[in-house]
């Protein structure tokens, strides 16, 4: 028999919980009220400009999810970077994988609870909504505000100069919808003048060591600039692997759920490109485009900020008695390593799950150099971000376990006091300030257990199969050279013909397909104002760049050698291991032939150049502070030589990555200042051009085959379908029941591209559209591409 | 909202609402791409695809209709005059008037053709279709 509990006993019993609650919460209000008023005025700002259809929408959104919840975890942690560029980095590198982690789980335990689509809007606003209550809860319990918590102390000056540097953007971006629309490169030239006068005026009025330039702000305004006047060229994505990372985010968005890919596409297996896009898109409206074209530069662009954060204040962690680098030369060195090389400049923008990866191993390497924050919460901090790279980028996260894997031994080693450094000299100073050994055993073991149990236990994605496949058949082969090479279409056809007959023996050609001859194509490039001084400048900055590798190891050896054992408060073990392990790491993938096939070297030497800048700085600072104590008339215009070759190095280098070298000088520009050449045909992809991949998946089964040449590929990665994709159109490799793909390039240029042994060599030739009307039927068109059957 | 230090952060502020304000509900945009003929607008255009591309690839019978889809993205109404040719017999002509976005099918009539390929074409474009005629 059941026993009815009379309502009149609850109520007494409620009313005074309530009560108190609402007490706790009136009480505790004022402690979190930045945070809740941020969050209402990004509430109301969205609602407003939704009803006056603004297409900043989910801009107050986006900047909120940014940064709000990794300012929570740092506020919770109570870790904070010394200075404001610094924690607004931590705190979106927290949020994006405070994101990653929200959004997975619910991917993974929604299904079970009766929620199939979890990701999608209404699911993903109640979850955050109750996130939202969960950050002002923790706010008030902590009694820590967290909007507080990072932007404490930001000054008048910052935020009118970010204002200020606000005009880089916008002019950016005016440049490129100029560019893209009417083909006219004027302002996008202008733009990117500025941006690199911008950066160069901030070396020269950063060079006192008592300067005041807003620094910060001015290298994240040129930085993103730059990079977005590459990210929003064309009218789709710009570039290769950016496609293929569009087609994952679609299909999660569209699936409204992440799932573990059964194929083992190691792109699917990345909360990166799936779970951190789709979040965004189904809670502020984002577009997935919007994503990748303007989230990841802005991503992107806190990567040399947080390498200016850390090296400027790198001899902060000394006790006294030394002044901290001149920021002009911290910033000479951040735009020599990392924004004039060519990743950053180009190729990171386009390979977004590396770009997030590595912003993340930049705020790890910061809070790793950083004696400000106590050694605990650095160690939590640290591991999670190491956590977080496993599923952000997988080959950053095997990279960074190796790197931990040799760093520590290193250090170990350095502060045994085996690399030539006195043992009890290390301990003194370490008593003295406080020092701090990061890297210890059980964040090697997380580092490793992370990266291998998320890609290979997880999500057994197959990212490794490939490169280790290669290293086992032929080593790394150093003697390669890791260029592509470019063949006339007469020499390349046999080399291809009897390539596929290997690959694609399945492959039943249309007979007379073997007649068809390809002539070779000119891609299109740019002139130049001077072209007779190609020659000279192409090598100018060939030596420059390389000179960059010497630069590395003079520093690092001095760093070991000299400040090691004579001002050991400037070396830690970290420092020493992780410099060392870089150099290493990066000089292999650099010079190896097989890894280049996998992965890019210029790639592999921002890495080095982020683990690597502290060292750089230490060892620049030292070399200038020389040259200025030369008191003798000779020994004054010694030092202004070098200065000036530095300076001149300094600008060689971020005028040919900036394309205005090429521009002046000739060659093939970069897409974002040429309205057509070899990288505008290679890397943008049209309106129409993406309307056919979509056809194509929509209208094609598991049982088709589609070919395509090089530059048609491009779009479809885009909109993957279940077809079978082969990337070759020269006649004589034409499957004769096969669809296939022309591009507008292929149409209207005139032009295809191929290449063989994984893309050691390439060739372009004159599409062979005759021989399609004649053997084929159209079965899609738009005029500016076609589809044949 | 976190307090921001030095003189004239009241001012600043009120600096900040402008460009909210400005930005967020204006079409200032719009004005300042127009002002340097800059657009991030999807590039217009129109297509022709088979209904079934594998069924078309097959061969449609003398005097069966073909159906094709046309597609409208242009961003307005716009008239298409479309025509189906044997070398330089025509076989077809007709005229379809679609909104943008829109997509509409249309049977091609075969009626005169014999076995061959024909051609879908719409007047005035480089859109296309080619589609095997057998006999009936």
């Amino acid at each position: 028999m059941s026993v009815q509990r009379p309502v009149v006993l609850v109520i007494p019993n409620v009313l005074p919980m309530l009560t108190s609650s609402w007490r706790w919460v009136k009480r505790s209000w004022p402690e979190v009220a930045p945070t809740g008023l941020w969050l209402a005025v990004s509430l109301v700002l969205s609602v407003g400009m939704a009803l006056c259809h603004s297409p900043l929408v989910p801009l107050p959104g986006v900047v909120t999810i940014l940064l709000i919840p990794g300012a929570t975890v740092m506020s919770a942690l109570r870790v904070r970077p010394a200075n404001s560029a610094g924690r607004i980095v931590l705190a979106v590198c927290l949020s994006m994988m405070a994101i990653m982690v929200v959004g997975g789980v619910a991917s993974l335990l929604g299904p079970h609870l009766g929620l199939a689509h979890p990701l999608d809007p209404l699911p993903e606003s109640v979850i955050w909504f109750l996130i939202a209550i969960g950050v002002l809860a923790i706010g008030a319990i902590g009694h820590r505000d967290p909007a507080t918590w990072i932007f404490e102390g930001v000054r008048t000056r910052n935020v009118v100069v970010a204002f200020a540097t606000g005009l880089l953007v916008v002019i950016s971006i005016l440049g490129v919808a100029q560019l893209n629309n009417s083909g006219n490169i004027h302002l996008a030239v202008f733009s990117a003048i500025l941006d690199v006068a911008v950066m160069l005026a901030g070396v020269v009025g950063g060079w006192s060591r008592t300067s005041r330039w807003p620094l910060s702000t001015l290298l994240y305004g040129a930085s993103l600039a730059l990079l977005l006047s590459t990210s929003l060229r064309g009218a789709h994505l710009y570039g290769w692997d950016v496609q293929q990372e569009y087609g994952n985010a679609w299909n999660t968005a569209h699936a409204g759920v992440w799932v573990i890919p059964s194929n083992h596409d190691p792109y699917a297996s990345m909360l990166s490109l799936t779970v951190l896009p789709t979040v965004l898109h189904s809670l502020v409206k984002l577009r997935l485009l919007a994503f990748f074209q303007l989230v990841v530069p802005a991503i992107l662009a806190l990567l040399p900020l947080a390498v200016f954060s850390t090296i400027r204040s790198v001899p902060r962690w000394i006790t006294s008695g030394r002044n901290a680098p001149r920021s002009g030369l911290a910033l000479a060195v951040v735009v020599c390593l990392i924004v004039s090389s060519v990743a950053f400049s180009s190729e990171l923008v386009s390979i977004t799950r590396q770009a997030m990866a590595l912003t993340m191993l930049t705020a790890l390497v910061m809070v790793l150099f950083d004696r400000t924050m106590l050694k605990r919460p650095a160690q939590v901090i640290v591991m999670l971000l190491t956590i977080a790279i496993s599923f952000t980028h997988y080959t950053t996260s095997y990279l960074l376990a190796v790197i931990y894997l040799c760093a520590w031994p290193v250090g170990w080693f350095w502060s045994k006091g085996w690399l030539g450094t006195r043992k009890e000299r290390i301990e003194r100073h370490r008593y003295d300030v406080r020092s701090r050994r990061i890297i210890n055993v059980a964040l090697v073991v997380v580092a490793v257990v992370a990266a291998f149990g998320w890609n290979l236990v997880i999500t057994r994605n197959d990212a490794l199969v490939a490169p280790v496949s290669a290293v086992t058949a032929k080593g790394t082969d150093f003697s390669t050279s890791t260029n592509t090479l470019s063949i006339s279409a007469r020499q390349f056809e046999p080399l291809l013909i009897k390539e596929l007959r290997v690959s694609d023996p399945w492959i039943v050609p249309v007979s007379g397909s073997n007649s068809v001859r390809l002539h070779s194509a000119s891609v299109p490039a740019t002139r130049g104002v001077v072209p007779s001084l190609s020659g000279t400048w192409q090598e100018l900055t060939y030596l420059v760049t390389e000179s960059i590798w010497i630069v590395l190891g003079i520093s690092l050896l001095y760093g070991i050698f000299r400040l090691g054992r004579r001002r050991t408060y400037e070396y830690s073990s970290d420092l020493v291991g992780l410099a060392v392990s870089g150099l290493l790491i990066g000089g292999i993938l650099r010079f190896s032939g097989t890894l280049a096939n996998f992965y890019n070297p210029e790639r592999a030497a921002i890495f080095t150049a982020i683990l690597l800048a502290a060292p750089v700085t230490l060892f620049l600072d030292d070399v200038v502070s020389t040259l200025y104590k030369l008191n003798t008339p000779r020994g004054g215009r010694v030092a202004q030589i070098l200065s000036g070759v530095g300076f001149a190095s300094l600008a060689i280098l971020i005028v040919e990555t900036s394309g205005l070298g090429t521009l002046f000088f000739g060659g093939v520009a970069p897409g974002s200042l040429s309205t057509r050449n070899v990288n505008v045909d290679d890397f943008t992809v049209s309106t129409p051009e993406y309307a056919t991949a979509v056809w194509l998946r929509d209208n094609l089964n598991s049982s088709n085959i589609v070919q395509s040449d090089l530059f048609g590929q491009l779009v479809l990665l885009s909109a993957p379908g279940s077809y079978h994709l082969v990337i070759e159109i020269v006649p004589p490799g034409v499957d004769s029941g096969a669809y296939v793909y022309l591009s507008t390039v292929n149409l209207r240029n005139d032009i295809s591209q191929a290449e063989a042994e994984n893309g050691a060599i390439q060739s372009a030739y004159r599409s062979t559209i005759q021989f399609f009307n004649r053997n084929f039927y159209v079965v899609y068109s738009t005029g500016a591409t076609r589809v044949y059957k | 909202m976190p307090r921001i230090v030095g003189s004239g952060s009241r001012g600043l502020l009120l600096s900040l609402l402008v460009v909210v304000l400005l930005f967020g509900f204006t079409p200032i945009e719009r004005v300042l791409m127009w002002s340097v003929h800059g657009s991030f607008a999807q590039s217009p255009y129109s297509s022709l695809a088979f209904a079934s591309p594998s069924d078309a690839t097959a061969g449609y019978s003398v005097g069966q209709s073909v159906p094709v889809k046309l597609t409208n993205r242009t961003g307005h109404s716009e008239t298409y005059h479309w025509s189906a040719t044997e070398g330089d017999s025509l076989i077809s002509l007709g005229e379809r008037t679609l909104v943008g976005g829109q997509t509409a099918l249309v049977a091609v009539p075969s009626h005169g053709a014999v076995p061959g390929t024909m051609r879908i074409a719409l007047t005035g474009s480089d859109i296309f279709l080619t589609v095997p005629i057998l006999k009936s």
